[in-house]
């Protein structure tokens, strides 16, 4: 929505915006050295690739954050607005945690470069200390969204002749009233692998 | 008795979701997605070739357009195999894909207050200058945070 949004007001053609979803069942993939060079790679898109770069790769040796850091920055620094959207930081691997958003203050040096994030409350505190003035803003259910989705989603049922008016305003009730107690019981600590499906199907 | 049926129904309402469309989109995207996290290393062109025919095949045996999914990303990607190994020698993680799951999911509609508060117009056209560099959307787990992005 923010990216899809960022390109429908774009006033000149050329913003670059970058995006990662944490995923915690990808720690392995998902290291600093990899996610800051598929940020780099986002950022450069369907653009040349700077010859510095190119000259860099022929070398042979894989680079490394220090290497990639630069290269961000060089390509940022070319470019007349950036945005990098990362979602669910609370995926991140903890001990990672740190080191990535450093990278991201790091890179984060030129003022046209916007940092766009979400997670749970407890990593405010951690966003905080790498981005002292980050602007928090509190993301709560909202029952017009929810209302509107469960619409949209009975619509959409492929068995319309078994259900009737009653049957349709009990469900859209019924998930209401359970939503908020789904979220917070449900979800308190971070789901073991088993309970991976049951996560997603509720991210709505 | 109306709290089992509602979770019976939200089971069938998932499954039919994976049914229509969505599961397609997955079922390609993962198994290649699998294959970059097996290897650390950067990919050959000429191995990242073989192994995406033969995802294509093996697709294309499941669903017409799976496989025709799979070469609209071959091609997209991979137009130019010296850009393609410098691109992959940067990283090999590949992270447009799930942009793409989760905006079609999306309810239209659902988020759209985002766009309208103080908060992000300042942080989105830079008046707040430096200081509004960085926006932090807080909530717990099934808020609609994903959604946002």
């Amino acid at each position: 929505m923010v990216i899809d949004g960022l390109y429908d007001q774009a006033r000149n053609g050329d913003l670059a915006v970058a995006w990662l979803y944490c995923d915690y069942l990808a720690p392995q993939e998902q290291t600093v050295i990899n996610v800051i060079g598929a940020i780099l790679k986002q950022l450069i898109g369907k653009r040349e690739i700077p010859k510095e770069i190119v000259e860099e790769s022929q070398g042979g040796r894989r680079p490394l954050l220090a290497d990639l850091k630069r290269m961000l920055k060089m390509v940022i620094n070319s470019l007349p607005q950036v945005f990098i959207c990362i979602d669910a930081l609370d995926e991140y691997l903890p001990k990672d945690l740190p080191i990535l958003l450093e990278s991201l203050r790091d890179i984060r040096e030129s003022p046209t470069t916007r940092i766009f994030l979400t997670g749970r409350p407890h990593v405010k505190e951690a966003i905080l200390r790498y981005f002292s003035k980050a602007v928090v803003i509190p993301v709560s259910p909202n029952q017009d969204d929810i209302r509107s989705y469960i619409e949209m989603r009975l619509d959409r049922d492929e068995e319309p002749e078994v259900m009737d008016n009653n049957l349709r305003s009990d469900i859209v009730k019924m998930v209401l009233e359970k939503m908020s107690d789904m979220c917070v019981a449900k979800f308190r600590v971070p789901p073991a692998n088993g309970d991976a499906c049951t996560y997603q199907q509720l991210r709505i | 008795m109306g709290v089992k049926f509602v979770a019976t129904n939200e089971t069938r309402y998932d499954t039919s979701a994976f049914a229509s469309g969505k599961f397609c989109k997955l079922s390609v995207s993962l198994p290649y997605f699998s294959t970059i996290s097996t290897h650390s290393r950067c990919f050959e062109p000429n191995i990242m070739a073989q192994t995406t025919n033969t995802h294509t095949v093996t697709f294309r045996d499941r669903n017409i357009n799976s496989g025709n999914t799979a070469n609209g990303v071959n091609t997209t990607v991979y137009n130019s195999d010296q850009n393609a190994e410098i691109m992959c020698w940067i990283s090999p993680l590949k992270l447009e894909d799930r942009h793409d799951t989760v905006r079609t999911d999306r309810h239209e509609g659902v988020g759209d207050w985002l766009l309208e508060i103080k908060e992000f117009k300042e942080w989105r056209e830079d008046e707040g200058g430096a200081d509004k560099a960085v926006l932090f959307c807080s909530g717990n787990p099934g808020v609609g945070k994903t959604h946002l992005m």
